[in-house]
């Protein structure tokens, strides 16, 4: 079924906040699944607005004043942890400017690798030098659900480093889907569906894809290193979509949100808000509906031409703005673009916190970390980022504020990990890595 | 530090041993799939243009390393093969070989496994493929009968790394144990896909299954047929359109306020007026890169002309206009380059410096040192925009790479965020294009405007060698590396023999050895399998 037809079949509705119908999900607390969600916003912050030591001076755990860009998320205090002191250090090395640095390190822990991308030192940037958190994780749960991840943007409009978050692994990066109605339509696409229609569909395609695996089974192995491990990735992501199917196939969709509103220019300026809430919601219903377990939301990417026109402010791109010296008047449309993000992750934990899951809410079942690849737009600072984790998922207990005396932020990812009930010793790159952090957990 | 040195130029060492540089596996790009499509199907839904984007390296869409594949492409492949193939069925009296009455359905599959699968793979089946195919042919028609085979069948082939890459395996090399020639079928696709962006036709096929094509000369007839076609067409604006950016000037938002007559429409002529521009110098005998950047004309009709400020010209159709008004010359002052190098409300000497230092002298410049604040322009309209990047030439930290960037970007003050020439800039300042070149081969002095840029690259060595490079990385779908050298200075060579035709670029590219040859690799098989 095209798309335009499935549409027409369920009539277009507006964004409103679904109802979620949860038949048979009604299971003992403790038993819903841990999930990891991974939130971006480009750019850098100004700490000294966002935390309570640079802020305010003060240097206590738990009872600290809410700094002016956490105000945004103020009622959910108590369910989150800020961080001082943790540097993307292993963006620190490799080629490249320092968006794409800092980038392709991010999720990796992982030195950036040499590539064909102009922009670097005289030697040319390429990509994310290892697999990136939320797929690792996703490796690691292993989950039966339809999709083992989910990678969702809005208005990532270029196709290189400084516009990736997520890798399958070294150089493998996995670009968002930006347009709701298409991810909307891959997620919940077949939810109509009548069973025997999809088990005849699943045999037919497995015979294709039996018969396409054999061709990759069967090619020439005389190739260069490189060659024969993307090929293999293809072939894995091709046994990965047998299972999707057969997923599909054999287990019903346990509930759904309603379509989003079809929008003309998906990658417009002017509707990155409408967007990006269309796209909450979406990821939201996918959690709870366990549709997958493991998802990023990517909002633009590290050098965007984005104006805030939706807000207001007309003249200049955010990275333009983020770039603002210290005393410049432009610090004040600034800091509303980082208010306006606040809000945005505030309505993601709102709606996380509406989905009941046994006596708590969907948002205790998850960790929600928020990044940036700077920490200071106009120094392109790569230390202390402004990291930012919400939410209880994996028992992780908020209304806390950290603070480390420059430790990699690799550390965090491992902490991480352990969150999701993976206890690695190590993420990423061992040279950027002294396993998790000390008091998160 | 700075590049204060101009960029090296390429070293052929005749003393070395012939080396064709590495060549990748190479995933078909959306448009190569929709191309080959057409030509194999005769399909023109163009369902590629759905797919997930490709990731671009040096600013197209066809690098080897960036064509990788997740679940998400999976999955769009699987769909587009079986909309395709559900379409197929319409139009299978045209693409069997035989009538399933006469010589009965199962052989009439076999044989068509046997003719299309050539095609869809560009080479023969072997007969492990040919009997996995006919046991997806078996499975389909047991349910669905013969057309329902027949669409499992054209699926499974859609869906095969033999369709979705050019794998070049090759042939032992007669002297060296280092290189493989390419097979006939991989060097007629590596022909097919330089110069169309698509399949072999049958013509090549045949010329492949005869072993005609490795003949030099019969593979250079070939060039030349090719390159006569309209697909030849298509395919080198493929390359320019990636190369200049020309498509992102879809896609560009400015300020409605500023210029509310800037709309979708206006875009697309934008667009459409620097395709008419590539196709003349390109096609016409009479033009050539030189022209390309000093011509005094350009093409268009009478909305874009309107928007211009063009006089006298009227109607739908684009028609070549000289300009003899001193202000325009070339692609550098066109309304779709001077839009996607500006902002949504200003101009911006910045991105179009950088654009002429990397796009056309093929210069890489270094990222912004660690640590140092980087400014964006002071919006205050009392001041000119050379005023607003002063900063750039006064501040130490800036002045390195900035003196390379903003003398050239100022040059074009004359052209405003939508390609139109403007006398003064908004609040009244006179504009001042003057400006400077450095650290280059032969284009190092003062600047005066556009034009006087212009007249400088069309006869510069390292502007017409920077266009060598593109076609370089366009056609080998990789960065050039110092082993490339000889390629590099034969295609220069043979480009600026020809007068600085730029279909010769293409040419040379085939009739040099590196062409038809691969660095072989080990076989690992035995070794992956312990």
């Amino acid at each position: 079924m095209n798309r335009r037809s499935f549409l027409k079949r369920l009539g277009q509705s507006a964004l409103a906040l679904p109802l979620l119908q949860v038949p048979g999900r009604a299971r003992a607390a403790g038993e819903y699944p841990t999930r990891l969600l991974v939130f971006f916003s480009p750019n850098g912050t100004k700490k000294e607005l966002w935390s309570p030591m640079q802020q305010y001076g003060q240097s206590q755990e738990t009872g600290w004043q809410v700094p002016t860009l956490i105000q945004p998320m103020a009622a959910f205090k108590d369910r989150l942890v800020l961080f001082d002191g943790l540097d993307n250090a292993a963006s620190q090395v490799g080629p490249g400017g320092p968006h794409q640095r800092g980038m392709a390190a991010l999720l990796t822990g992982a030195e950036i690798t040499e590539g064909d991308f102009v922009g670097g030192d005289g030697r040319r940037a390429g990509w994310g030098g290892g697999i990136s958190l939320d797929q690792f994780v996703a490796q690691g749960l292993d989950a039966d659900t339809r999709l083992r991840s989910l990678e969702l943007g809005v208005r990532v409009k270029e196709t290189m480093p400084r516009a990736r978050l997520a890798y399958a692994g070294r150089e493998q990066p996995l670009p968002p889907e930006n347009d709701p109605v298409a991810a909307f339509q891959r997620i919940f696409g077949d939810m109509e569906a009548d069973p025997e229609t999809m088990r005849r569909l699943l045999t037919r395609r497995q015979s294709v894809l039996d018969s396409v695996l054999g061709d990759f089974q069967s090619l020439d192995r005389r190739l260069a290193k490189v060659d024969r491990q993307k090929l293999d990735r293809h072939a894995t992501a091709l046994r990965d979509l047998e299972r999707r199917l057969e997923v599909i196939a054999t287990r019903p969709m346990l509930c759904h949100g309603d379509p989003p509103e079809a929008v003309p220019d998906v990658l417009g300026e002017s509707v990155f808000q409408k967007i990006l809430r269309a796209q909450i919601d979406i990821l939201v219903n996918s959690l709870a509906c366990d549709v997958t377990r493991v998802a990023t939301l990517q909002c633009s990417s590290a050098v965007n031409a984005l104006r805030f026109t939706f807000i207001g402010l007309n003249d200049h791109e955010g990275h333009g703005l983020s770039h603002a010296g210290n005393s410049s008047q432009l610090q004040t449309q600034w800091d509303r673009t980082l208010l306006w993000y606040g809000e945005q992750f505030n309505y993601l934990l709102e709606r996380l916190d509406a989905v009941p899951e046994g006596d708590g809410t969907l948002l205790d079942n998850t960790v929600v970390l928020w990044v940036n690849e700077l920490s200071r737009g106009n120094n392109h600072s790569l230390n202390d980022i402004p990291f930012l984790l919400a939410g209880g998922g994996g028992g992780l207990r908020g209304g806390r504020f950290l603070q480390y005396d420059s430790l990699p932020h690799n550390d965090l990812l491992v902490s991480i990990c352990h969150l999701m009930g993976m206890p690695v010793a190590s993420f990423g790159d061992p040279r950027f890595c002294n396993g998790p952090l000390s008091g998160l957990i | 530090m700075p590049p204060s040195d101009p960029p090296p130029r390429p070293v052929c060492d005749p003393d070395a041993k012939f080396d064709p540089g590495p060549a990748l596996v190479r995933r078909l790009s959306r448009i190569e799939y929709d191309n080959t499509v057409r030509m194999l199907l005769g399909d023109d839904a163009d369902l590629a243009r759905g797919f997930t984007p490709e990731e671009e390296m040096l600013g197209f869409d066809n690098n080897a390393r960036t064509l990788s594949v997740s679940a998400v492409h999976a999955e769009e492949f699987m769909s587009a093969a079986e909309t395709l193939a559900y379409r197929a069925l319409e139009r299978l009296p045209d693409l069997l070989p035989c009538d399933p009455a006469v010589v009965g359905e199962r052989e009439c599959a076999v044989a068509f496994i046997d003719t299309f699968g050539l095609k869809a793979w560009r080479r023969p089946l072997t007969a492990d493929e040919l009997l996995r195919l006919t046991t997806v042919y078996d499975a389909g028609a047991e349910t669905e009968g013969f057309a329902g085979g027949l669409s499992l069948v054209v699926e499974a082939l859609l869906q095969s790394p033999n369709f979705l890459y050019r794998i070049e395996v090759g042939t032992p090399h007669p002297e060296r144990a280092d290189l493989v020639e390419l097979t006939p079928y991989e060097l007629a696709s590596r022909l097919s896909f330089l110069l169309w962006r698509s399949m072999p036709d049958d013509a090549l096929l045949d010329a492949a299954a005869t072993g005609a094509i490795t003949d030099p000369a019969t593979l250079m007839t070939q060039a030349d047929r090719m390159l006569a076609d309209p697909r030849a067409e298509a395919a080198i604006w493929s390359f320019f359109e990636q190369w200049l950016m020309i498509d992102d000037v879809l896609s560009v938002e400015r300020d409605i306020r500023d210029f509310p007559d800037f709309d979708g429409r206006i875009k697309q002529l934008m667009y459409d007026e620097t395709r008419h521009f590539v196709q003349a110098v390109v096609q016409d005998p009479a033009l050539n890169m030189v022209d390309f950047f000093r011509a005094p004309f350009t093409f268009v009709n009478g909305e874009l002309a309107e928007f211009y400020g063009f006089m006298g010209v009227a109607g739908d159709d684009f028609v070549r206009v000289n300009l003899t008004d001193e202000r325009h010359a070339g692609i550098l002052t066109q309304g779709a380059l001077m839009t996607v190098t500006a902002k949504a409300r200003m101009t911006s000497p910045v991105h179009r410096g950088v654009f002429v230092r990397e796009h056309l002298l093929c210069t890489a410049l270094p990222p912004p040192p660690p640590g140092i604040p980087v400014v964006p322009p002071d919006p205050d309209p009392a001041l000119s925009t050379r005023e607003k990047f002063s900063e750039h030439a006064t501040n130490m930290a800036c002045s390195g790479c900035h003196s390379m960037i903003d003398p050239v970007g100022f040059v074009f003050e004359h052209y405003d965020p939508v390609g139109r020439w403007r006398a003064v800039e908004p609040g009244g300042h006179p504009i001042d294009a003057s400006g400077a070149m450095n650290a280059t081969w032969d284009l190092d002095g003062p600047l005066d405007g556009a034009l006087d840029l212009a007249e400088k690259l069309a006869v510069s060595e390292q502007a017409h060698r920077c266009v060598v490079t593109q076609v370089f990385r366009f056609g080998y779908g990789r960065g050039e590396n110092p082993v490339d050298g000889c390629s590099l200075n034969t295609m220069y060579d043979a480009y600026a023999a020809a007068d600085y035709d730029f279909k010769a670029i293409f040419t040379a590219m085939v009739a040099d050895p590196a062409f038809r040859a691969r660095r072989a690799e080990p076989d690992v098989s035995a070794e992956e399998a312990q």
